[in-house]
């Protein structure tokens, strides 16, 4: 998997919420974006996650640039987002955790078993038949990660895991996030506080006012 | 105030001894009322979503436009679909001028504005993260749109209601195209409007209390459907 963005901007409304000379992602890496609220997090792992489109710059995806509809929805397969405030269908955890399994052509036990492994991961197995709206933030938090989990994409992007939970919630999470890194995918996640998560070998990038100040690789 | 004390009586009396004319008319209410409100949903609810979601030139006159259509004089419905279908009519072929069809195309024409403006009113307010959660987890457009579709069933399904209580009580469409047929082309409010001139206000007062009563049935699921 690589990912490159050149001459990237996205405007919201008139306003340019980011703008990219040149970012180059290679797969299976931890990769944590840091900066200041309204730096551009947000925009970056929306935009990387394929929900919304630069106002001008290419997009290129295992070499190949993403263009049409078509284009993003394809690679949409192969990436999830876990967004800062999390949003859960109406119906029970367990129905929200099949949502991105249902479209896959595997037999009905195998998809059940990869939802009830991503909801063990999360320690949300005794929510199963809970109603997702009433659940805490914190659940809510985790259901969503075991939604992303399950569908098993090659990249994985978290909006913020760690903000609004309670210390257990963030262990849990930290060590989820651990776990996660081990694995053959990219993780590319914005935060406010890595240092307790992240590993020597993940790469940094730092952004201000909607542009990258800093990538250390 | 006789009559009408006369006329809720005699409503009982009707409903309960299943009058043939009294079911008649109701069957053929509900059923009109019933296919035309399907036809408008399956037309007007896609527009709707395509309004509230995507982004085009000159969207906003389009809204304006189906909003207009929204105080459209059922008459004036009534006028142009019986030029298309009379004998003279670029349909007048198809001979469906005072039959159900007829009533029903017409019925069709009032209540898409109905289902467009007021899906996309509520569609418009749905939480934008439902389809960005849903291409998250990778589905279609199709299947985002399916989503969000789930997401407000019930808001969904109230304003179907709505236009069914619209197109139940509506007159002048069911008078120009249908003819006021009996036992075919009568609905409850062509028979009430006939009844009255005749002066036979009790049964007219019936029938209006057995309209009532269907709007009442499908404005309380309506209600129902928008607490749970």
């Amino acid at each position: 998997m690589s990912l490159i963005l050149k001459n990237i901007k996205v405007e919201y409304e008139g306003f340019n919420a980011l703008t990219i000379d040149c970012l180059e992602v290679s797969a299976s890496k931890t990769i944590w974006v840091t900066g200041p609220n309204g730096s551009g997090k947000t925009t970056l792992l929306k935009l990387l996650a394929g929900l919304i489109t630069p106002k001008t710059g290419i997009f290129t995806y295992n070499s190949k640039d993403l263009v049409t509809k078509k284009d993003y929805m394809e690679y949409r397969q192969k990436t999830t987002l876990l967004s800062q405030e999390p949003y859960l269908f109406r119906g029970t955890v367990f129905k929200n955790v099949m949502y991105g399994l249902n479209k896959k052509k595997l037999p009905k036990k195998e998809l059940k078993t990869k939802a009830l492994n991503a909801m063990e991961q999360t320690g949300i197995l005794n929510l199963s038949n809970r109603d997702s709206k009433h659940l805490s933030v914190g659940e809510k938090k985790r259901v969503a990660l075991a939604r992303c989990i399950a569908i098993d994409c090659e990249t994985i992007l978290l909006d913020e895991p760690l903000a609004g939970l309670d210390e257990k919630s963030i262990s849990q999470i930290t060590n989820l996030i651990k776990k996660l890194s081990q694995l053959e995918k990219t993780l590319i996640i914005s935060t406010h506080n890595y240092e307790n998560t992240k590993n020597k070998n993940d790469s940094c990038i730092h952004l201000e006012s909607g542009k990258i100040e800093n990538f250390s690789h | 105030m006789g009559f009408l004390t006369e006329g809720f009586f005699s409503a009982i009396y009707l409903i309960f001894n299943l009058d043939y004319m009294v079911l008649s008319t109701a069957y053929t209410t509900i059923q009109v009322g019933f296919i035309s409100t399907i036809c408008a949903s399956l037309i007007g609810l896609p527009i709707g979503f395509s309004l509230a979601t995507f982004s085009f030139r000159g969207k906003k006159i389009l809204v304006l436009l189906i909003q207009t259509l929204l105080g459209l004089p059922t008459v004036v419905i009534g006028l142009i679909v019986y030029g298309f279908l009379s004998k003279k009519g670029p349909l007048g072929f198809m001979d469906l001028l005072f039959t159900p069809s007829a009533i029903v195309i017409g019925l069709v024409i009032l209540a898409t504005p109905i289902v467009i403006v007021f899906s996309y009113t509520t569609i418009k307010t749905v939480d934008s993260r439902v389809r960005e959660t849903a291409f998250s987890l990778g589905a279609s457009e199709l299947k985002a749109a399916w989503t969000v579709i789930c997401e407000i069933r019930y808001e969904i399904l109230a304003v179907i209601l709505a236009a069914f209580s619209r197109v139940s009580s509506e007159i002048g469409i069911a008078l120009m195209l249908g003819g006021n047929i009996k036992g075919f082309t009568r609905t409850l409010t062509t028979a009430i409007a006939l009844e009255s001139t005749k002066g036979e206000f009790a049964f007219g007062i019936a029938l209006s209390i057995i309209l009532l009563f269907i709007i009442l049935i499908a404005n309380l699921m309506s209600f129902v459907f928008r607490k749970l």
